[in-house]
């Protein structure tokens, strides 16, 4: 199984220009640098300890393979734990580095310990080839040619709902709904991560251009009447912080044009998206690295380019 | 009039469709019979565009083709991922006025309210025809549309094309059971090789089922025998 995971990693980096890997490594030895900084700290340390298994545990709950982890073996926890130790191995490495053993031993029995009792829930028969929450009230108010949204939303709404409603009750804090919010726009970085079918593409029977500025324009007016209402109650909360809201709402609608032209510059019919959790963490640490901080704009805009040029392929061009 | 005029297509240098020369008259329903690899998808793949030829020329009316001109059901339907049945639909907005979409999902017995991933392969066939029947364009392009479909579905549909070849509409249709063609199309081309080996009328239809049958038998026979010696 972790062989298929390498295959699988491998295909996803497959194909990445050479000045990517280069900022990605920088970024990952940036990150793990910082981290290790910060472990030295006993209480950052012991924070991390304990947010790592919750992670773990929505992967868990988020993964759709049970079944065929089933089929595959009659021993699945040996394949968890193999996944699940591989994923903490870099927090069990930099925890070591900084002799906070106590939390390493922590941190491997409380992983031992959620595989144990996940291993008694039927996840293979209680899973469903439906998402688990439908959210008929929300999707009422998504209108149907936002299928991605839908779509979306079926996949990942309680970690949407859950973030907006925190970004809404938080709102008295300095930055925190404007932070939250940035966050659930990387959430929504999911959405966009399914290429549809040429008769979808083709549905409009718009250019190039014109498909890709009226899907920008639609996903970010759309994107903007979401979350007015959270940056109206930051708004009436900090009056005097007014100029971080259009500031912060500049920052969500690149991510959103972020995503929308990455998605269809590597655009293949009915494909997932290639990298796209690598693109992901590149706008993600940008976003937190002030130098960084042009750099998903620079990216949105080569994007776009290559996006025109590769939907003439899928586009009608004869017309 | 369609007229396609000395088509070629390759993949990879490999050529799919030589010097093919068709003329599609308008109104009716065409079979285009051949098989495997005879270049049935790919010459519906260059009408409608999703190909281009690297020589030749396909007009309708004397005019260059263009998307608008056609509906396609491609071979393999994919939709996308945690939508329902409405909700695809939905995105087809170039509506046919008398498009009633409560009569068709009668007709079809669709659960149009459902997520997509839980519909059999018959089911998902038929809602790709309805969002092909909802783009009313002059020319259907259909890929397969037998393939999935139960005995009462295929009936249903050799009506409906029936009923669309009598408004006017151009359809052009691939499948690899020979008998779905037999008893709906009004002419049968016939495609080896990458080209029109002929185009039979259906006094002719029984004709050109033999031959493909002996085609299959001259092809297949001594690779049979030789693996049930």
């Amino acid at each position: 199984m972790l062989r298929i995971r390498y295959i699988q990693l491998k295909r996803s980096f497959a194909g990445l220009p050479l000045l990517y890997w280069v900022i990605i490594l920088g970024l990952i030895a940036y990150v793990f640098y910082g981290l290790f900084i910060k472990m030295n700290n006993y209480s950052f340390s012991l924070a991390v300890t304990l947010i790592t298994p919750i992670a773990i545990l929505s992967l868990h709950f988020l993964r759709r393979d049970y079944r065929f982890l089933n089929i595959l073996s009659t021993q699945t926890y040996k394949i968890y734990f193999q996944e699940y130790f591989c994923l903490i191995s870099p927090i069990l490495i930099l925890l070591s580095l900084n002799q906070h053993w106590l939390l390493v031993i922590i941190l491997l029995s409380a992983l031992v310990l959620m595989i144990t009792v996940l291993n008694f829930i039927p996840f293979q028969t209680l899973w469903r080839p439906i998402s688990f929450f439908t959210f008929p009230l929300l999707l009422h108010f998504i209108p149907p040619f936002l299928f991605e949204w839908r779509s979306g939303f079926r996949r990942s709404g309680i970690q949407v709902l859950v973030i907006y409603s925190l970004a809404l009750g938080l709102s008295f804090l300095p930055f925190a709904s404007l932070f939250l919010l940035a966050l659930l726009t990387f959430v929504m970085s999911g959405f966009y991560t399914d290429g549809e079918s040429l008769s979808i593409l083709n549905a409009g029977l718009l250019s190039p251009k014109e498909f890709l500025q009226k899907k920008i324009f639609v996903h970010c007016k759309y994107t903007s009447i979401g979350l007015l209402p959270v940056l109206l109650v930051y708004f009436v909360q900090h009056p005097a912080d007014w100029y971080f809201i259009p500031i912060a709402w500049c920052v969500y609608m690149v991510n959103i044009v972020y995503f929308i032209t990455l998605k269809y510059a590597l655009y293949r019919p009915d494909k997932k998206l290639v990298a796209e959790t690598v693109w992901t963490a590149i706008l993600f640490v940008s976003t937190l690295i002030p130098f960084l901080f042009p750099m998903p704009f620079l990216i949105a805009h080569r994007n776009y380019s290559l996006a025109k040029i590769n939907l003439k392929s899928y586009l009608d061009d004869r017309a | 009039m369609i007229a396609l005029n000395d088509i070629n297509v390759s993949y990879d240098n490999h050529p799919v469709l030589q010097s093919l020369t068709l003329n599609l008259e308008e109104g009716k329903i065409h079979g285009l019979v051949g098989l495997n690899g005879s270049g049935k998808t790919t010459l519906l793949n260059a009408l409608y565009g999703f190909v281009k030829p690297i020589r030749g020329a396909i007009s309708r009316n004397d005019r260059k083709v263009s998307r608008k001109d056609f509906a396609f059901l491609e071979t393999q339907n994919y939709f996308y991922p945690l939508i329902t049945g409405r909700e695809y639909l939905s995105i087809f907005t170039e509506q046919n006025r008398r498009f009633n979409l409560d009569n068709w999902t009668n007709l079809f017995a669709l659960p149009l309210d459902e997520l997509i991933e839980t519909y059999s392969t018959g089911m998902k066939k038929k809602l790709a025809l309805l969002a092909v029947f909802k783009l009313d364009r002059d020319v259907f392009l259909l890929d397969e549309p037998y393939n999935g479909l139960d005995l009462e579905s295929t009936t249903v549909l050799k009506l409906i094309l029936d009923e669309f070849r009598k408004e006017g509409k151009t359809i052009i249709v691939t499948s690899h059971v020979y008998e779905t063609l037999v008893s709906v199309c009004d002419l049968i081309h016939h495609l080896e090789g990458g080209k029109i080996c002929g185009t039979y009328q259906s006094d002719d239809f029984r004709t050109l089922g033999n031959q493909i049958t002996k085609l299959v038998e001259q092809r297949s026979a001594s690779t049979i025998k030789n693996i049930f010696k």
